[in-house]
């Protein structure tokens, strides 16, 4: 069985569809997101009077002239993985000065994006007998769970071990071990071993499974990232990298051995590591620049077969 | 209030504040190492009439333009990579493999070498003599196995370095950045207020002591062995921009790499990031030019340029052909000027300190090279073990093996100078400057092959007014004109002497011949590519405006370098042993390339996928 591992897309429609389309392109049966779907950003477009709209993408100030540049626009903005909105001066005051606003924002074009997502692949995968599950990441608000569990062809996995196959079950948990962020699914590292090891139990042969866990193993490679000062600037303009994955998920994978970790998180930290038998992959992610990174993953019943990291 | 606010932020992980400038410009500064690079290939520069001063200073400013391209491929597409993978997205995997694995993994075999010369000739050798082992001094330069264990403990020191991790050799290069820079000032100190009478005397009075070397004039004697060997140089002050034209192929030894390790970019942020990574890269250019010409002005007033360039005529001479030679070690500037302190305790001191721009640099060796070795395993171009990492040590000791064992073999040719190895010192940079090529031709094509990508990305409205669009392009056809005329040219002078050569030494001048043609090839096909935008109306971005510039540059520098009429750098068609080794390394890539596409097809790993771009419907 041939599988398709992509993760951290972080609200690229770009990058989703691409994640949709690869069933095809590398011809694989299942297709797997790894955690992160929602994006990080809200890009005003503000209009300014006579069909002309100021944007500031990248810190690079523009103005609009017409629809067809303000659809050019939006396009460009969700490729990047951001949310356009196209608003006023006076709401941008209003948004800005009132605590919570913005988060009201995030929530209605996060699920609204996502479920823009729902409906493209449920029209994309439609009688082609490709599966497709996510796990929705650290970085991901709650209420998209709901979204995603309305689609026909999209199933969420969080806490849950579902059958690949015959011979493969995958455990699946999209929370992280704590980052300097406090974001929305992360926890320190007992109460993350207590949730991991609580969807283990559910497995029935963990020696043959995939342990599809958002943070990379501690240590692994996988989990380096720019070491950070205390007001989160990189250290030394980013040359010193550190471990930042879990601990709980070197445990786990350690204790286990499955035959297969997947893992994301760690943009930076693309690459595989072999403990012992089991795998580990984590295939990085480039999805400002809507590039999809991934791995094909063939699975035979007892242990990895192939398997290839593309830049799609 | 509403008019600053361009953005909303949610709380998400990745999302960080901007980095320092300065951070990233000791970095680029220890890349384009004045005191190691830089004073080793100044070293070389005995045969030129041209002004070292000028040389540093125009091949300073084609840099700038590489610095641009490097700043734009990084904000357009950060974390790919590097060369790697612009080129395979761009030009095509086989390219983008062949080209990468060579020049930021093959030649860095022959990198090792070099820098082990630069430890023994800037470190061991004045250390040992400065704490009184004048034979060990001599050892370590004066014999092959001197040299030799100068670059096995090269291996040492990068390995203790990729053990530690880049956590604590950031820390180290920053130590290294900052004592480093207290140990250049104190020579400043001491050429400024020092004079060339004291100088003298303390070099008369310091080789016999701390060499156990016999008195006599070392400063007149070297001089005339100087001018015995042959030496040429420009005055310091003139410009003489013809004849420092053929220094410029020597000068990128050293300032060819500030980009050597940029790749740093913050999501969410765009245009400052672009700015900071072209700032740490172009104030490294700036302030390296500015303190060699500080250097060059000190050693011209308290040493005499005429000592300086003549001391290295001889040194390199007596190497090489077995001339006299007064002063038997390398002669470095640095000791030179602790001669102007008869204090044994201060010239250990300031060598000491000064070799810290060795030790802060010495990790980038194999650094990069791990790096792309691992990359080519993740695109399973290579065995899966070369990317294992030893549990105890946690350091990837295969993809080290890879490095160190090549490494050890070329160092022995080179220390015992087997089959002219030791001749071959420029092939570490043209390689290198082939890959640059490579990436550069890619960035001059990326807005139109991937359009989207660069759309999307900060550096989209840098673009240059129509204008200036049409100068730089039609200044690249002239010089694509004049490039195809300079390598007929040449390649007419060369085969005027075809019956003269042997067998081998035509078949390098008949690959040289080739290699030129497709080089015409590719100059017309740029040329006609950038008119045809122009023509189209479309407006010429800045990264390929700089592109365009510095792509003619390098190929200049190729040109010269592979045809060589006057036999300056000593690394094209007349010398076999670098031709050859250039084409091992080329056809070494290309047997893995085509080897492991074979294999993995084989395996059912359709390996031309991993940089095709998923259709989306």
């Amino acid at each position: 069985m041939k599988k398709f591992f992509a993760t951290d897309v972080h609200g690229s429609e770009i990058c989703w569809k691409k994640f949709i389309n690869a069933g095809k392109f590398y011809e694989v049966s299942v297709l797997i997101l790894g955690g992160d779907m929602t994006g990080k950003a809200i890009v005003p477009i503000i209009a300014q009077g006579n069909e002309r709209f100021k944007v500031t993408l990248l810190e690079q100030e523009s103005f609009l002239e017409g629809k067809d540049a303000v659809d050019q626009m939006v396009r460009t903005i969700q490729d990047r993985g951001y949310y356009p909105y196209l608003t006023t001066p006076e709401e941008v005051a209003e948004i800005a000065s009132t605590p919570g606003r913005s988060d009201e924002l995030f929530l209605e074009h996060v699920t609204s994006t996502v479920e823009r997502w729902m409906n493209y692949a449920d029209q994309k995968l439609d009688g082609t007998g490709i599966r497709c599950y996510v796990c929705p990441g650290n970085d991901d608000i709650f209420e998209i769970d709901e979204v995603i569990s309305a689609s026909k062809s999209v199933r969420s996995v969080e806490g849950q071990v579902i059958e690949l196959d015959d011979h493969h079950e995958m455990v699946s948990s999209g929370w992280s071990n704590p980052t300097p962020w406090e974001t929305h699914r992360e926890e320190p590292e007992p109460a993350l071993l207590s949730r991991i090891e609580a969807v283990i139990g559910k497995a029935k042969n963990t020696s043959t499974a995939v342990f599809n866990l958002h943070p990379p193993p501690y240590g692994s490679g996988l989990d380096e990232a720019p070491e950070l000062t205390k007001d989160l600037r990189p250290a030394y303009a980013g040359r010193s990298l550190v471990p930042v994955g879990s601990k709980s998920v070197l445990a786990v994978l350690e204790k286990y051995q499955p035959l297969l970790g997947l893992h994301g998180h760690i943009h930076e930290g693309k690459g595989t590591r072999k403990y012992k038998k089991t795998l580990c992959i984590n295939p990085g992610s480039m999805y400002e620049q809507g590039i999809l990174h991934g791995a094909v993953i063939e699975l035979k019943p007892n242990k990895v077969g192939n398997y290839v990291l593309t830049t799609g | 209030m509403s008019k600053d606010v361009s953005l909303f932020v949610r709380k998400a992980s990745g999302l960080v504040r901007a980095w320092s400038v300065f951070d990233a410009f000791i970095y680029a500064t220890f890349s384009i190492n004045l005191i190691t690079l830089g004073l080793f290939i100044f070293s070389y520069c005995w045969y030129f009439e041209g002004s070292l001063g000028t040389a540093v200073i125009v091949g300073g400013a084609f840099t700038i333009f590489e610095v641009i391209v490097y700043a734009s491929l990084i904000s357009a597409m950060p974390r790919a990579g590097g060369d790697y993978v612009w080129q395979s997205r761009i030009l095509g995997r086989g390219v983008g493999f062949l080209l990468s694995v060579t020049g930021w993994w093959f030649i860095l075999w022959l990198w090792v070498p070099l820098y082990g010369q630069m430890l023994t000739y800037e470190f061991l050798t004045p250390m040992a003599a400065v704490l009184g082992a004048p034979e060990t001094a001599l050892w370590f330069t004066g014999t092959s196995e001197g040299l030799l264990v100068g670059m096995l403990l090269v291996c040492l020191v990068v390995f203790i370095y990729i053990a530690i991790g880049m956590k604590w050799y950031a820390r180290v290069q920053k130590f290294c950045f900052y004592v480093g820079m207290v140990g250049l000032l104190m020579v400043f100190a001491l050429l400024l207020f020092g004079n060339k009478e004291a100088f003298i005397a303390g070099l008369n009075a310091n080789l016999p002591a701390l060499y156990n070397l016999p008195q006599m004039d070392y400063y007149s004697a070297t001089i005339e062995a100087g001018q015995a060997a042959g030496t040429l140089f420009g005055p310091l002050g003139t410009v003489a921009l013809g004849a420092s034209m053929a220094l410029i192929p020597m000068m990128v030894f050293f300032n060819l790499w500030p980009n050597w390790g940029s790749t740093l970019y913050g999501e969410v942020r765009g245009a400052s990031d672009y700015k900071r990574n072209f700032w740490g890269m172009a104030w490294a250019i700036i302030v390296t030019a500015l303190l060699a010409l500080i250097f060059f002005a000190l050693i011209n007033k308290t040493l005499g340029w005429d000592f300086y360039i003549n001391a290295n005529g001889a040194f390199w001479s007596n190497v090489f052909y077995g001339t006299d030679v007064p002063i038997p070690v390398w002669p470095y500037p640095v000791q030179f000027a602790t001669f102007l302190t008869s204090s044994r305790l201060l010239q250990g001191l300031i060598i000491f300190l000064v070799g810290m721009w060795w030790f802060g640099w010495s990790g980038t060796v194999f650094l990069s090279s791990t790096r792309v070795i691992f990359a080519a395993a993740l695109d399973r171009m290579l065995p899966e073990w070369v990317s294992k990492i030893q549990p105890g040590t946690k350091t990837p000791v295969n993809a080290l093996l890879l490095m160190v064992v090549p490494s050890v073999i070329i160092s022995i040719l080179y220390a015992y100078n087997i089959v002219g190895f030791r001749s071959i010192v420029l092939d570490a940079t043209l390689v290198i400057a082939i890959t640059f090529f490579g990436t550069t031709l890619a960035a001059i094509l990326l807005p139109w092959r991937q359009k989207k990508i660069f759309d999307g990305s900060p550096i989209a409205p840098y673009t240059m007014p129509a204008w200036v669009s049409w100068i730089v392009t039609v200044l690249f056809a002239v010089t694509s004109a004049y490039l195809i005329y300079l390598m007929f040219s040449y390649a007419g002078q060369v085969t005027a002497q075809w019956a003269d050569q042997t067998g081998l030494t035509q078949l390098m001048i008949g690959i040289v011949g080739l290699l030129s043609v497709l080089n015409a090839g590719l100059l017309i096909y740029v040329t006609v590519f950038a008119l045809r935008k122009l023509l189209a109306g479309d407006k010429i971005p800045l990264m390929v405006g700089a592109g365009l510039v510095f792509f003619a540059f390098l190929d200049w520098l190729l040109v010269v370098w592979f045809w060589d009429p006057g036999y300056l750098y000593g690394i094209g068609w007349q010398n076999s042993t670098s031709m050859l080794f250039m084409l091992i390394m080329y056809g070494l890539a290309a047997a893995i390339y085509f080897g492991f596409s074979a294999y993995r097809k084989n395996q059912g790993i359709d390996v031309d996928k991993v940089y095709q771009e998923i259709p989306v419907e």
